[in-house]
């Protein structure tokens, strides 16, 4: 529930003033009435025992003085009504048996008042008694002073309660209209002038300061307000060359958006580059073969023509039987070349960026020795013993054959460029070849492939490319498959291949690592699920 | 011998008993004598004249007057009633008992109508109090034995 601060103020000051009021009002009076009544009451009672001790005194030791200072000390009461000396009397019956007491006054005061012994306490006359018992008198003093001037009193004390509690009230009420007043405007101001501020508006600020903590706060939020206010400033200026260094960024992104992809773009043309230059180089053995007999049968029929032209038929003969086969190994070769532009055909065709059951130990298979003949195209020197150990009990495998077949081929040439790579303890023979300490350095390549059985059961393949190069140093093996890292110099790689193999892998829902010790080789190893 | 000391019992008995009866006689005639032997009237030299009449006596006495001619104010002195002089006086000068004088006086100061008297149990502090008092007024049994102090003639009479 909202409560005003006015509200919060004025509810204790009134609570405080109202009940004070009604004290004052109230119980103060009733409470002093009662004091004064109970006093009153009192102080007759002890006139009237110090009477009737000054009585027995002066009966008994015959000293009067006592009962002459008590009765001056009544008598100069405002009060004083009268005093009875009252004389009590027992009379017994004829027979002594029964007997009756009978007050009667004695001596009175004033000497003509007319109180009797039996007059008991009203609201005008206040009677009090003391008992006397002397030998000469046995009775009582009955002292009666009159209420007029306690009841006086008591209207009084009623009338300055009133009177106080009246001015309790409008003090009050005034205290607690200038403590509203000197404490809610300047809150209120404040309130106000903090709300325009949460909007927006940093101009504001109070100009009145009240002499007290409150005055202190408008001050503080004043210099508050200036310094959000610079800081504002100074944000919209940082602002402002955020805003210029974000598009500088965004176009830095931009550009290296377009330089990633160009660098993708290069790798994958230089994979491509490799894959065709090995795709080429297959070709060409068997169009060298078509070309050579071609070539040689053309000569044997110059041959056997000039032999039909010399009548030497049985000559002509065997020259046809030679060219027949020669013929024969050109379609065979022909043929090789037809299915190997056949199968590119296929591969080219069917590459739909689809999942497709795939012979995995073909594709490993063609693979490697693409890149083998590839690298041997760029490079006639290069020189790799390859080994496969194919698992044939895999069967297909549902992969993207070119992108998986990318992959292999990225780790093939890594592999087959680590084994050109000397390695320290080997150093280079005359004749060419790495001798190492306990022999010749033969380059190898090895790829292999297992049928693969994960925790959860599933049947997949695993594939392994191994060599047996420099290894790769622990400083930067947890750096291979970040995009642009390479240890090629530069201008011969884009350090992007690892990298894209590892999103081809993971893509498929496989797996890549690398088992790889120094001065050893290295092995990578893939594992595709089914 | 045995005869002898019932002799000398009855002779010594006799003796007691003669003596007896005077002493008893002797303190009747003292009493006898106290209550009625004259009272002399004693008073301060300041206020109380040296003389008066009988009358005027009784009213000063009875409480009737509260000051003398001179203005001062009447100061009372008695002996208790339980004293000889007391009794006396009770008897000659208020003609009541102990009793009723006690009562007549408990009235009279009771209703403010007289001053206190004083009373002593001795002559020797009556004529004190008489002596040092101006305007005081007493009654003793005999002469005054303390300076400073006048007996008052009552009707050309030393003595009541």
């Amino acid at each position: 529930m909202y409560v005003t601060l006015k509200a919060k103020i004025w509810l204790p000051v009134l609570t405080i003033v109202f009940l004070f009021s009604f004290f004052t009002m109230f119980y103060f009076p009733n409470r002093e009435g009662k004091m004064l009544l109970n006093n009153y009451n009192n102080e007759v009672q002890n006139l009237a025992s110090t009477v009737a001790l000054g009585v027995k005194i002066a009966l008994k030791e015959q000293n009067y003085e006592g009962i002459q200072t008590a009765m001056e000390f009544v008598k100069e009461n405002s009060g004083f009504l009268f005093v009875n000396l009252i004389q009590i009397d027992t009379l017994w019956d004829n027979e002594h048996v029964h007997f009756n007491l009978r007050e009667s006054v004695f001596i009175a005061y004033p000497v003509k008042s007319k109180y009797p012994a039996e007059m008991v306490s009203n609201d005008s006359i206040l009677i009090k008694r003391a008992p006397i018992q002397a030998p000469l008198l046995s009775g009582d003093v009955q002292l009666g002073f009159s209420t007029e001037e306690i009841n006086e009193n008591m209207k009084n004390v009623r009338r300055t309660s009133l009177m106080a509690s009246g001015g309790i009230l409008i003090v009050g009420l005034i205290l607690g209209l200038l403590m509203a007043r000197n404490i809610s405007i300047p809150v209120r101001a404040l309130r106000d002038a903090a709300l325009r501020v949460g909007q927006g508006d940093l101009n504001q600020t109070i100009k009145k300061f009240p002499k007290d903590e409150i005055g202190d706060l408008s001050k503080a939020f004043n210099h508050m307000v200036q310094d959000l206010s610079k800081a504002r400033s100074q944000l919209l200026q940082a602002n402002e060359k955020l805003s210029q260094t974000n598009n500088l960024l965004e176009s830095a992104l931009d550009d290296l958006k377009s330089t990633q992809a160009q660098l993708i773009h290069s790798e994958k043309m230089a994979s491509l580059g490799e894959l065709t230059a090995g795709i080429a180089h297959e070709i060409q053995n068997p169009l060298n073969f078509v070309n050579n007999f071609s070539e040689v049968n053309s000569e044997l029929i110059d041959e056997m023509q000039d032999e039909i032209k010399s009548g030497n038929f049985e000559e002509a003969v065997k020259l046809s039987r030679q060219i027949k086969e020669n013929q024969e190994k050109v379609n065979f070769h022909g043929k090789r070349a037809d299915g190997i532009v056949k199968g590119m055909l296929l591969h080219s065709r069917s590459n739909r960026g689809e999942k497709e059951p795939t012979d995995i130990n073909a594709l490993a298979d063609e693979y490697l020795r693409l890149a083998y003949h590839g690298l041997r195209a760029k490079d006639k020197t290069f020189n790799a013993t390859i080994k496969t150990e194919f698992d044939e009990s895999i069967g297909k495998i549902n992969i993207i054959p070119q992108d998986i077949g990318r992959v292999l081929l990225n780790l093939i040439t890594n592999a087959f460029y680590a084994v050109s790579t000397p390695k320290p303890s080997a150093p280079k023979s005359p004749e060419g070849d790495f001798k190492t300490p306990d022999g010749v350095f033969i380059p190898t390549v090895i790829v292999s492939t297992k049928r693969f059985k994960s925790p959860s059961g599933d049947i997949g393949a695993e594939i392994r490319v191994s060599d047996n190069g420099p290894g790769i140093p622990d400083t930067i093996k947890d750096k291979i498959f970040q995009p642009f890292f390479t240890t090629k110099p530069t201008g011969q790689g884009t350090g992007l291949g690892l990298s894209l193999s590892y999103d081809i892998i993971k893509a498929h829902g496989g797996e890549i690592k690398v088992e790889t010790k120094e001065g050893e080789g290295t092995t990578f190893i893939v594992i595709l699920p089914a | 011998m045995m005869n002898t000391i019932p002799r000398i019992g009855q002779l010594y008995s006799l003796q007691v008993v003669k003596h007896l009866v005077i002493l008893i006689a002797m303190l009747l005639a003292t009493i006898v004598h106290g209550q009625n032997s004259p009272l002399t009237i004693i008073s301060n030299p300041k206020g109380c004249p040296t003389e008066m009449k009988e009358s005027e006596l009784k009213s000063i006495f009875l409480g009737e007057r509260q000051r003398w001619r001179t203005g001062d104010k009447i100061q009372v002195a008695l002996m208790k009633t339980n004293t000889s002089i007391g009794k006396n006086t009770c008897g000659r000068m208020y003609n009541m008992t102990e009793d009723e004088l006690k009562k007549y006086w408990l009235a009279l100061v009771f209703q403010g109508k007289a001053e206190a008297p004083a009373f002593f149990n001795t002559v020797g502090e009556l004529q004190n109090f008489v002596s040092e008092n101006p305007g005081a007024i007493g009654i003793i049994d005999q002469s005054p034995t303390v300076s400073g102090i006048q007996v008052v003639s009552i009707d050309g009479k030393q003595t009541l």
